[in-house]
């Protein structure tokens, strides 16, 4: 199988480091802002090509998805999380999911590390 | 059999000066065209003298002021040729003149942006014109939901050194026989 190649449709930008404190999806943190807001006309959206994830507090599963306690529902399916690697999903394993929303994370156990990148579409 | 050179304003590709030493031009400045000999020919380096903070506007559709580009000034009888990029994810607003916008339509402004290198890698639809102290502003606008670190732009081009041409006038109609024409201001 030869290499994969992603063709960049747009800029990249990657998420903060989040640490997740709260109680499952109820204390779900925002790990991107959206990037949709007035006085912009047209939508940007963007599309999450890698995720970083670790956990120094043992094995565990890791889930992203739109709005406050996961209200726009999740991502993708859930992640799993290996306790003390540094986990990594890259643009050529995840679906290209075009979101316009707030990104959050929740986890399982709480205190993993989450970073992601995402390609922004739009003007 | 040599070529002659293909110059002209806003040309795709690397960037490359729109005149050679000892050619016409007709600046377009104050609603009529000047004309001038081009004496010599320099580059200007996209380096940090010639890049400007506009700091970090509000989110949600906040704007900074509309900045003038003294950074950007020419001496007396010099004209700049330069081209721009956005270096953090704002959109920004040229004016030449502060109240005359560039790249505008009958109802809407164009913006540059970090976008401009996906459709444009080598910035020939920014590049814009600069006479003495006719200065160019820039405004930057925030469509992102949080505040940006900066707001930076960075320029780089040409200056070029003239030699006034009197004895040509737009006014009365004594033109060159060839001339490039350069808008250095706006066209209202």
């Amino acid at each position: 199988m030869g290499p994969y190649y992603q063709v960049a449709r747009g800029l990249r930008k990657a998420s903060a480091i989040i640490t997740t404190v709260g109680a499952g999806h109820a204390n779900a943190l925002i790990i991107y802002t959206p990037m949709a807001v007035p006085p912009a006309t047209v939508i940007r959206t963007v599309i999450v090509r890698k995720i970083m994830c670790y956990s120094n507090v043992g094995a565990g599963i890791m889930e992203l998805g739109l709005g406050a306690a996961f209200a726009g529902g999740a991502l993708f399916p859930i992640f799993n999380v290996i306790a003390n690697f540094d986990t990594e999903w890259t643009e050529d394993e995840l679906p290209e999911v075009e979101i316009g929303q707030p990104i959050y994370v929740a986890t399982t156990p709480l205190g993993i590390i989450t970073q992601i990148e995402v390609e922004v579409i739009g003007p | 059999m040599p070529q002659l050179a293909q110059l002209h304003t806003y040309k795709a590709g690397p960037i490359e000066q729109i005149v050679m030493p000892g050619e016409t031009v007709g600046l377009w400045v104050n609603k009529v065209y000047e004309f001038y000999k081009v004496q010599f020919v320099e580059g200007i380096m996209r380096s940090d003298p010639v890049a400007l903070n506009l700091g970090a506007p509000a989110a949600l559709g906040g704007v900074s002021a509309i900045t003038q580009l003294t950074i950007l000034q020419m001496p007396d009888l010099e004209f700049a040729q330069l081209r721009a990029e956005v270096l953090d994810d704002v959109s920004v607003l040229l004016y030449q003149g502060r109240a005359d916008q560039r790249h505008k339509l009958q109802n809407v402004v164009a913006t540059f942006s970090r976008m401009n290198r996906e459709f444009d890698p080598c910035a020939h639809l920014t590049e814009f014109y600069e006479f003495e102290d006719n200065f160019a502003f820039v405004q930057a606008i925030n469509n992102t939901a949080y505040v940006p670190a900066a707001a930076r732009i960075v320029f780089w081009g040409y200056r070029f050194v003239l030699e006034a041409l009197p004895e040509y006038s737009w006014r009365h109609g004594k033109l060159p026989d060839a001339w490039t024409r350069v808008p250095c201001t706006a066209h209202l």
